[in-house]
């Protein structure tokens, strides 16, 4: 804006003028971008062309720069095969809750049957140590135990422990919505479902992709078009369950079938809840663009 | 400088080339100039400790499936390190052949047993507690592993011949030769464990006796009348302060020795005092500690022992379940922390290099060389694998065919800063140093 | 300075460690307290002569006072070590306190019991093994989390992700070479993809004639299904068996259901796909759709389970 306009000592004369200027200005923006839609209909290189170059930044673009992005794994066949177990033998689930767990533990756990394959829910006893459990599940052998913490009658967060050598993962649970709270929601179908895991990149990230995968069985039910989504951005996963039809070959059509939460890494040790590997602490969110999944 | 790292993912050890200031998570800096792999033989053989012998041209690598590997550094003629800028540099990559091995070293039935009793979560394996050099002049090694065996090893003619083996009370957290005597007859070491008191004994008649010498005796109940847990994970000798010379006080049993538990109590004990240690104290609270300890002292021998008397100056580092490392007074105050706010997963390996650098990698798989008295970070590499050890073999800066205008601006820029740090530091100084002497005058005055 | 001097004071003036209530009782905070009440009888300073029991590092004594040694407050208290075993302790408190006032000696071995069962239940919570890692959330922090996560959420654009990533596996043939997921049409499509683009352009035409309507309904979904089975019926080529099955599948299935049409179809649909799998032997149709309603009994079997 001009300065002269702005020194205008009339208030009422000084609106005017700045008014009527940025009037000028929407009537000139409004023109362009009409007359360049005009150019992009006649030739859509055009528009191609435009957007290629305007790309605005994003939190995602402007990512801080880590150096484990995309990098191989190097780990042999040993190392993944502590994640799947045997290949074939499909994942034997152990689920239980904290303590004196509450009502909402126990729906939560009911939506985590549902989800999860091949799952045994146990009540929680008081007096057993964590060491008993383990051995306990090994016994049995069990691939997984996972633990539902809550707190104050909300489900705060999830432990997935990897039998029988760990490692265990801590996920902080938020802003969970049941199936009958999602509009246009389907009824799930006992197929097995597929999994989509998107934008695990980091070694860490890569770490817990792995969990989700050695989780869910790998021979999918293609004919129960469910599918399974944990989608991470910056850094919160994102789990959702649709099901879907291919319309044509260019788009698909999704129905939701709940539930949604989002899980948030908080802790990341090695066995059975020993050395630390990764600990989200608050210090860690001072820089907004830097991610660690 | 030149590192070795053992990577536990791949079992492999792999060599780093870098130079001070190389820092990989930073795009823009220096990264290190060479990095790769050698040995590699997966996760269930990865190597748990490296140790490094006489000479530093051979060491010995002790890996998880109770194989003791005689490694063979040697100058790779054939390899070609070049710069960014695609030049050959003069630098050669190592090369490294085993020579000789050893197997089945483990004893994994008692490991069972062991974890009945064990307080850890998960089930433990059999492996190495402690590789160490025994007699500097004669090669003999000292390797014990976790569930209580413990082998005299002999390195001759480039290969390993075990001499003798016996069977010691498990679980084993670290087993430590005292080479602080001239006896070269005997062999001195000292071990302790979960639920294992410290214990001294001696390897006699060419090391085919075990006689148990000294045996630590537990601290008194706690508040709540309550056994205190016993769990020493690491232990170092010293010179004692009684007039006996060395031999002598070895034939005596006049020992004194620092030890660092689980749970964080560090205790100082002279075995002429009593079988009770010195002084108990507790580093911090409610903090499980990994069976790292690094003394800071410039006189420590092959096995890591103080070749000086217990005083006040000297320091050590310490390691948690965490994340943290710690660096502790010899009364158990906490100097600072190092690394705290970038070392995110626990460091599985600390210690330190000719008192000069301290050598850090853990869970985070970075590999990080501080400098010990300002603490300060000065290398940091990502592995891309958990690290189980490391050893600098030089610390020589790489020299570059042509220094190139990048680099040689860079450095150019750097000294700039740190000349400008430098005059900042003494200006600052300066400043202090008058509001010292302000605020001290008056109280002089007083006085 | 007499007793009945220092209650005078204490009790009509000001005392220190008296905590006043509105309840009418009032407790006293001095550490040697027997009772923990503010009265006569049991005021550690207006009584010359008092016992007490108190925990001193994790020792129980039996602290005395006697009006022979008040001038000499550095000695005031005599204190004797009582035992770890109870009942000897309590012979012990009763033998030092011999001739003393009876509500003393009772107070004494009241506080005793106290302290030791407030030293077992000590050990016990010491001996716990601590699950859970207790965090302090700040305010701010908890805030700050929840608005991230919104925006994350937002930039996400999780169901065109989903979508996405879909199509590539279908493009990419992770589904096979004949994908029980997708209708026939547009797998032919996909997979003619390559040979004859002249059609292709002209099916996109169509589509998005058909596409118009952005928003996806759940009902069109169920329409799309009842193409997919005619289409699946013409394909079979005169499977007429497989169609009645497939409406007693349905009758069964909207019996055991009850529930919308849509989910009916859907479950149709699948058990229809799983019928075009199993074609060729025509006796073990008949099994199919028994199998189907085990699976739900599957389903219903966890939530059985945790009732118990």
């Amino acid at each position: 804006m001009a300065v002269e306009e702005v020194r205008i000592k009339n208030k009422m004369k000084r609106q005017q003028v700045i008014a009527d200027i940025k009037d000028q200005k929407n009537k000139e923006r409004h023109k362009m971008r009409k007359q360049r839609e005009k150019h992009e209909r006649e030739n859509p290189e055009l528009k191609e062309q435009r957007l290629e170059q305007n790309v605005p930044n994003t939190i995602e673009n402007t990512r801080v720069y880590d150096e484990t992005i995309n990098q191989p794994i190097e780990a042999d066949e040993d190392e993944l095969a502590r994640f799947f177990n045997t290949s074939n033998e499909p994942p034997k689930i152990l689920l239980t809750t904290n303590v004196n767990a509450k009502k909402k533990a126990y729906e939560f756990a009911n939506i985590l049957i549902e989800v999860l394959p091949n799952v045994t829910f146990v009540k929680r006893k008081f007096g057993f140590k964590l060491k008993e459990i383990v051995e306990f599940c090994n016994n049995r052998n069990y691939t997984d135990l996972v633990i539902i913490n809550e707190d104050k009658k909300v489900v705060t967060g999830l432990t997935f422990i990897h039998l029988p050598e760990g490692p265990t993962f801590y996920f902080k649970i938020s802003s969970f919505v049941e199936v009958q709270k999602i509009v246009g929601h389907g009824r799930p179908t006992s197929h097995i479902p597929e999994l989509i895991l998107n934008n695990f990149h980091t070694r860490l990230g890569q770490t817990v992709g792995r969990l989700f995968q050695s989780i869910f069985p790998k021979n999918p039910d293609f004919e129960g078009r469910q599918v399974i989504t944990l989608h991470n951005q910056r850094d919160y996963i994102f789990f959702r369950r649709h099901r879907y039809i291919f319309r044509n070959e260019k788009r698909v059509g999704l129905q939701e079938l709940g539930p949604q939460f989002t899980m948030k890494l908080q802790r990341l040790q090695r066995g059975v809840k020993e050395e630390t590997e990764w600990e989200h602490t608050p210090e860690m969110d001072k820089e907004k663009k830097k991610f660690h999944l | 400088m030149r590192l070795l790292v053992a990577c536990e993912d791949s079992g492999s050890i792999k060599e780093v080339l870098c130079e001070k200031g190389s820092d990989t998570s930073v795009q823009n800096a220096r990264q290190p100039s060479f990095v790769d792999q050698h040995l590699s033989e997966g996760f269930r053989q990865r190597v748990e400790i490296m140790t490094l012998l006489e000479g530093g041209n051979r060491l010995v690598a002790a890996r998880a499936n109770g194989e003791l590997q005689l490694v063979k550094i040697s100058e790779d003629e054939n390899s070609a390190i070049l710069t960014e800028k695609g030049e050959q540099m003069d630098i050669k990559a190592k090369k490294l052949n085993i020579e000789s091995s050893l197997e089945g070293l483990f004893n994994e039935a008692k490991m069972i047993d062991i974890h009945k009793g064990s307080k850890k979560r998960s089930r433990p394996y059999d492996g190495f507690c402690s590789v160490s050099v025994a007699h500097p002049l004669q090669n003999v090694l000292l390797c014990a592993t976790k569930s209580g065996m413990v082998h005299v090893i002999e390195v001759k003619n480039d290969k390993l011949i075990k001499l003798a083996s016996h069977e010691v009370k498990g679980p084993l957290d670290f087993a430590q030769v005292y080479d602080l005597g001239r006896n070269s007859k005997t062999l001195t070491f000292a071990y302790g464990g979960e639920e294992n008191l410290v214990k001294i004994c001696r390897l006699i008649s060419r090391f085919s006796k075990l006689e148990t010498v000294w045996e630590a005796k537990n601290v008194k109940n706690d508040r709540l009348d309550l056994k205190v847990p016993i769990w020493p994970t690491q232990l170092r000798f010293f010179e004692t302060s009684s007039e006996n010379d060395a031999r002598k006080s070895q034939e005596k049993c006049d020992f004194e020795f620092v030890t660092l538990t689980r749970y964080g109590q560090f205790r100082i004990y002279k075995t002429l005092h009593g079988r009770k240690p010195l002084l108990s104290k507790s580093l911090v609270e409610k903090v499980e500690f990994t069976p790292q300890m690094a003394m800071c002292h410039s006189a420590i021998t092959t096995a890591g022992n103080i070749r000086a008397k217990l005083s006040q100056e000297l320091s050590f580092l310490a390691s948690d379940s965490k994340k943290n490392i710690y660096q502790f007074d010899s009364n158990a105050r906490l100097l600072g922390k190092i690394g705290a706010g970038d070392v995110t997963g626990c460091a599985t390996f600390v210690s330190v290099h000719e008192n000069k650098y301290v050598l850090e990698g853990g869970l985070d798989r970075y590999v990080r060389i501080f400098d010990l008295k300002t603490r300060k970070c000065v290398t940091k590499v990502y592995i891309g694998s958990k690290v189980n050890s490391v050893i600098m073999l030089d610390d020589e800066p790489i020299p570059y065919p042509s220094d190139g205008p990048e680099y040689s601006k860079k450095r150019s820029v750097n000294k700039l800063t740190e000349e400008e740090d430098k005059q900042d530091d003494e200006e600052m100084w300066g400043r202090l140093q008058d509001n010292d002497k302000k605020r001290n005058k008056p109280r002089t005055a007083s006085t | 300075m007499s007793d009945e001097i220092i209650w005078q004071v204490i009790n009509q003036h000001f005392c220190a460690y008296k905590l006043k209530t509105d309840k009418g009782q009032n407790f006293c905070r001095n550490e040697y307290n027997v009772t923990g009440l503010c009265n006569r009888q049991s005021c550690p300073l207006a009584n010359a002569k008092y016992a007490t029991v108190k925990n001193v590092s994790g020792r129980l004594y039996l602290y005395m006072k006697t009006a022979e040694r008040a001038h000499t407050p550095a000695k005031l208290w005599e204190r004797i070590k009582l035992s770890k075993n109870y009942s000897k302790a309590l012979k012990q408190v009763d033998d030092h306190l011999l001739y003393w006032n009876k509500f003393l000696i009772h107070k004494c071995k009241q506080r005793l019991t106290r302290l030791m069962q407030v030293a077992i239940t000590e050990r016990r919570m010491e001996l716990r093994e601590e699950e859970r890692h207790y965090v302090g959330v700040a305010p701010k922090v908890k805030r700050r989390e929840e608005n991230r996560e919104r925006k994350a959420l937002a930039a996400a654009k999780i169901e065109k992700a989903i979508e996405k990533e879909l199509l590539d596996r279908l493009k990419s043939g992770a589904y096979g070479d004949k994908p029980l997921n997708v209708d026939e049409k547009i797998w032919q499509k996909v997979l003619g993809r390559v040979e004859d683009e002249e059609e292709l352009e002209e099916d996109e035409w169509d589509e998005e004639e058909e596409s118009d309507g952005e928003v996806e309904y759940v009902e069109d979904d169920g329409e799309d299904d009842l193409v997919e089975v005619e289409d699946l019926k013409s394909w079979l080529d005169g499977s007429d068996a497989s169609g009645t099955d497939s409406s007693d599948e349905d009758e069964s299935d909207s019996d055991s259901e009850s529930e919308s049409g849509n989910d009916a179809i859907e479950g149709d649909e699948t058990s229809e796909a799983a019928s075009k799998r199993k074609k060729p032997s025509a006796p073990s149709k008949r099994k199919r759709p028994r199998v189907e309603i085990e699976y739900e009994e599957e389903t219903q079997a966890p939530q059985r389970e945790l009732a118990h």
